[in-house]
């Protein structure tokens, strides 16, 4: 799975760089977006991602949906770094400031905030059902603020923006933008998978062991 | 935010390479840092008890 | 006893608390007011804080509510009554929205201590309806207390430190402080283009979510560790 995800995005990033036409406005600097855009797009799905997980642990306190909601929340918050990095990059050349209050911006960085907000919950807490439970019950109003946040900075900064859709999006850009997001896709998916193991191990790890079956004789 | 309209034309923004750079190198320290990560979390359980 | 008058009779509970203990609450006015002359004193210019009373505000107020919402807590932390507040004959979200309310209020007094003293620093003058003013302020301290309390709990059970209510709660509430701020300091204006009602709208979005939301989840929290 990670090696299909790696052999994906070598594919999409050679495709971003070199067979994808330069864009019109931007030049070579509109391939970043080409990084950027599905960094984002997974970060936000590996978010939605743990609100499932959250919902589910809190219907049925299962140990595999905390192991879930870690791994989720986790790699949401390294793609979410990595897009504001990217975003900071793709910003300087083209608006001439490293940072912009865009409203996505904007709300990243709030949305990185707040999960890792709740990571750092997690290691404030020793015993693992009640760490499980609030992380669980941490992600839920932190997921549902992101609609909110979302509206209160667009509004904030009343830039009316174009939001591009796959038609206003020339047909040979789409495709490596869509071939770039599945290769992130992919990626994060194995590494989810990966650190859930890992973190369900850690709660089977804590668990007291059962103690010996008596023989009948 | 811009977004990817068309192709080609000139008038464009030259060059950037030193930001477009790392903005393709990046995500693969990212991937491959955290997957190393994980290893090393996985490893700490393999120890024999 | 019914739930709604169980919830007053909690809310009763924590705003005798606090009453009782007055050096509490001035504690917590003078902080905000604290708070208030520093970002004066920050600020490049006069014109500059004029342009943004509502965010003076809503910035001394913020911080104040995180040293509320511990206070709030602090009376169960002692001699470990917050184990104990599972065997109360109430029901979580009872006591949830008890505390909440009181919690409200208690921003609320505050508040309305704080602003004659921002409008006199930032020297506003205040074109909009009082009313309106009351409206953001109570909708925005509302926004404020419902998530903050139930984060409150969680903090207050957990081992870490002062620094985790803030680090969870303030990007949470980011929608009220935007929307308070913006809104109290277009009513200031007046409110030229008639804006303030989006904020408005967005601020009862936020309220309807959170106290319902918070209220859900509240009860789990009382029942672990």
């Amino acid at each position: 799975m990670g090696a299909l995800g790696l052999l994906t995005l070598v594919l999409g990033q050679y495709m971003g760089l070199f067979w994808s036409p330069p864009e019109r406005m931007m030049g070579d600097v509109g391939r970043m977006l080409f990084t950027h855009v599905p960094a984002a797009w997974i970060s936000l799905l590996a978010y939605t991602a743990a609100f499932f997980g959250a919902l589910t642990y809190l219907f049925t306190s299962r140990r595999g949906a905390d192991a879930f909601i870690v791994g989720c929340i986790e790699v949401g918050v390294l793609l979410n770094v990595l897009l504001l990095i990217e975003g900071s990059l793709f910003a300087k050349p083209t608006w001439g400031v490293w940072w912009t209050w865009d409203p996505r911006l904007t709300l990243s960085a709030v949305m990185l905030l707040t999960f890792v907000g709740v990571l750092t919950l997690r290691r404030a807490v020793s015993d693992p059902d009640t760490r499980a439970s609030w992380t669980a019950i941490a992600s839920i109003p932190a997921y549902m603020t992101i609609i909110l946040t979302y509206y209160s900075v667009k509004w904030w900064k009343s830039l009316h923006q174009l939001q591009s859709s796959p038609e206003t999006v020339d047909v040979s850009m789409t495709l490596v933008l869509r071939l770039n997001a599945v290769a992130y896709l992919l990626l994060a998916i194995w590494l989810i998978a990966e650190r859930a193991r890992v973190a369900y191990r850690e709660a089977k790890a804590e668990m007291p062991p059962l103690p010996p079956v008596e023989k009948v004789t | 935010m811009t977004s990817l309209i068309a192709v080609g034309g000139s008038g464009a923004i030259q060059g950037g390479w030193e930001y477009i750079i790392p903005a393709f190198v990046l995500p693969w320290i990212f991937f491959v840092g955290y997957a190393v990560y994980v290893r090393r979390l996985a490893q700490a359980f393999e120890d024999p008890q | 006893m019914s739930d709604f008058a169980q919830i007053i009779a909690i809310a009763k509970r924590e705003l005798y608390l606090e009453i009782r203990n007055r050096g509490r609450w001035a504690g917590l006015f003078f902080f905000a007011f604290a708070v208030l002359l520093m970002v004066a004193f920050a600020a490049p210019s006069t014109s500059v804080l004029r342009a943004n009373a509502g965010g003076v505000l809503w910035i001394g107020l913020l911080l104040a509510s995180t040293r509320s919402l511990d206070q709030s807590y602090a009376v169960e932390m002692e001699d470990g009554a917050l184990e104990g507040m599972v065997l109360w004959p109430v029901r979580p979200w009872s006591l949830y929205y008890g505390k909440a309310l009181s919690n409200t209020l208690t921003l609320l007094a505050v508040a309305f201590a704080l602003l004659p003293l921002v409008i006199g620093i930032c020297d506003v003058s205040v074109r909009g309806s009082l009313s309106d003013v009351v409206l953001f302020t109570a909708l925005g301290c509302a926004g404020l207390a419902a998530p903050g309390t139930l984060y409150g709990l969680i903090t207050a059970k957990a081992r870490g430190s002062s620094v985790l209510l803030p680090l969870l709660y303030f990007p949470l509430v980011v929608p009220v402080i935007l929307s308070a701020a913006r809104g109290t300091t277009l009513v200031f204006e007046g409110d030229p283009m008639g804006q303030s009602g989006s904020w408005l709208g967005l601020l009862w979005a936020f309220n309807a979510l959170h106290w319902s939301l918070s209220g859900l989840l509240y009860g789990r929290i009382a029942e672990d560790a």
